[in-house]
């Protein structure tokens, strides 16, 4: 009987140790959500941390996506294009690819600086899709033609701007092998920024426009331009 | 007709340049000044206090952080669950979805953040076959053939009531779970009339705080 009743509960913490003998892989990040106010031409600089609730080490990268910077690029109502805004030239993680020891938690993890820059300089690109009928013909030069092609251009940052934007951490290598399924955590980031006032645009244009006048002044009456002008206007008054 | 008796220069045109002179002067003055303004690191990097006092983690069971293979052995019933070649028009267990002691699945996810998390997935493309592969090369089968399901309990029911994509939205997997609460899923490939080979792609986990986009 006792050897039954030893048997049955052996069986049972092998079953049982079958259930849970998986073990984990992990990520981690704190805080869970960041609201920043910036000024163009200043530089900002916060903590974040990063760790590992699970049972293996693992390395892994931070990035910056902006959920609100595609947009349509419409003439007369048509779409013509996709404007993409590139603000991920705004921050910098210092570092942004970091080794993780496992079962850390926000108080034994990976600090990490996050430094965010605004620019008065947006970088955009103007994004065409191409439909397949041209896609083949690019390919016969181009195999790695992906349909798509962009012009980028830069644009000032004018007035106030909010930029909902998502700081995430993804594990990419682990030390227990490849993997095939990626664990991440991210964190939104509501930013509000400070631009360029329109006023001082506007004085920038006038500025603009006063060195343009005087380089003209400058051409005009080195190359007497002024007094042939006039001498050509008198000239057609006698005739 | 121009009436150019009437064109008359009240200033001379050194009065007109003094005037530029000046103007240009005031103005690169200004341009300086703004450039002080607005030049890159000129001010700062100013430190901004941030007390931390939520964290957002998952952690993956290594069976699903090793990645989704797909079988076509259910696991449960023969009792090996490694895998097989899948065969085409069939769907396909996922190697572990039924693990052969007692049919519970080995794919799961936990909230070990210190608030509720969204859960969701994505799968970086549609699997495809290495271009240089003979038979199969650059035959993709659409990510929208492979399904999923999930549960609280570690039975998430057959047939997966949803399709992978290639953007999270859409793919929750969990919604507003409990700190140090699991969610298990299985998952299954409708495999379609397609050559044979291996087809590969990554699928991603993200957990965000509940309630916000669920995006990584």
């Amino acid at each position: 009987m006792k050897k039954i009743v030893f048997s049955i509960i052996l069986m049972f913490f092998i079953l049982n140790s079958f259930s849970f003998v998986n073990a984990a892989v992990g990520i981690g990040m704190g805080p869970s959500r960041l609201t920043l106010e910036a000024t163009v031409g200043e530089s900002y600089s916060f903590d974040i941390v990063v760790f590992n609730p699970g049972d293996y080490d693992v390395k892994a990268k931070l990035n910056v996506n902006c959920k609100t910077c595609l947009s349509n690029f419409t003439l007369f109502e048509w779409k013509i294009a996709d404007v993409n805004e590139d603000y991920q030239q705004f921050f910098r993680f210092v570092p942004d690819d970091v080794y993780i020891k496992n079962h850390t938690n926000l108080d034994s993890g990976v600090g990490i600086t996050v430094h965010v820059t605004p620019s008065i300089w947006i970088k955009k690109d103007l994004i065409f899709t191409t439909p397949e009928s041209i896609n083949f013909l690019v390919r016969l030069i181009n195999p790695g033609y992906t349909g798509k092609f962009g012009i980028p251009y830069y644009t000032l940052l004018i007035d106030d701007k909010n930029i909902k934007a998502q700081i995430s951490a993804s594990s990419y290598w682990s030390t227990f092998g490849a993997m095939g399924t990626v664990a991440a955590v991210g964190a939104p980031l509501d930013l509000h920024i400070v631009g360029m006032p329109m006023g001082s645009l506007i004085i920038l244009i006038f500025i603009v426009l006063l060195i343009i006048s005087l380089i003209l002044v400058v051409l005009f009456k080195k190359t007497s331009l002024f007094r042939k002008l006039k001498n050509k206007i008198k000239y057609k008054r006698k005739e | 007709m121009l009436n150019v008796e009437k064109m008359k220069f009240t200033f001379s045109l050194d009065d007109v340049l003094k005037i530029y002179a000046i103007g240009v002067i005031t103005s690169l003055s200004l341009i300086l000044l703004m450039n002080f303004t607005i030049a890159q690191d000129q001010h700062g990097p100013y430190p901004m206090n941030m007390s931390i006092t939520t964290a957002i983690a998952i952690s993956l069971s290594d069976k699903l952080a090793e990645g989704i293979f797909y079988t076509n052995d259910t696991g449960a019933e023969n009792g090996t669950n490694v895998q097989y070649p899948v065969n085409t028009q069939q769907v396909e267990n996922a190697t572990w979805n039924y693990v052969t002691v007692n049919r519970i699945t080995w794919y799961n996810i936990t909230n070990t953040g210190t608030t509720d998390e969204d859960i969701c997935g994505k799968a970086t493309t549609d699997l495809m076959c290495n271009p240089l592969t003979t038979g199969c090369g650059n035959t993709e089968i659409l990510i929208a053939n492979a399904t999923w399901s999930n549960s609280t309990s570690n039975d998430p029911p057959y047939p997966g009531p949803y399709e992978w994509g290639t953007s999270y939205p859409g793919n929750l997997a969990a919604d507003s779970l409990s700190k140090d609460n699991t969610i298990y899923t299985r998952y299954w490939l409708n495999v379609p009339n397609v050559p044979a080979g291996t087809y590969n792609t990554t699928f991603t986990y993200c957990a965000v705080e509940s309630g916000v986009t669920c995006n990584c």
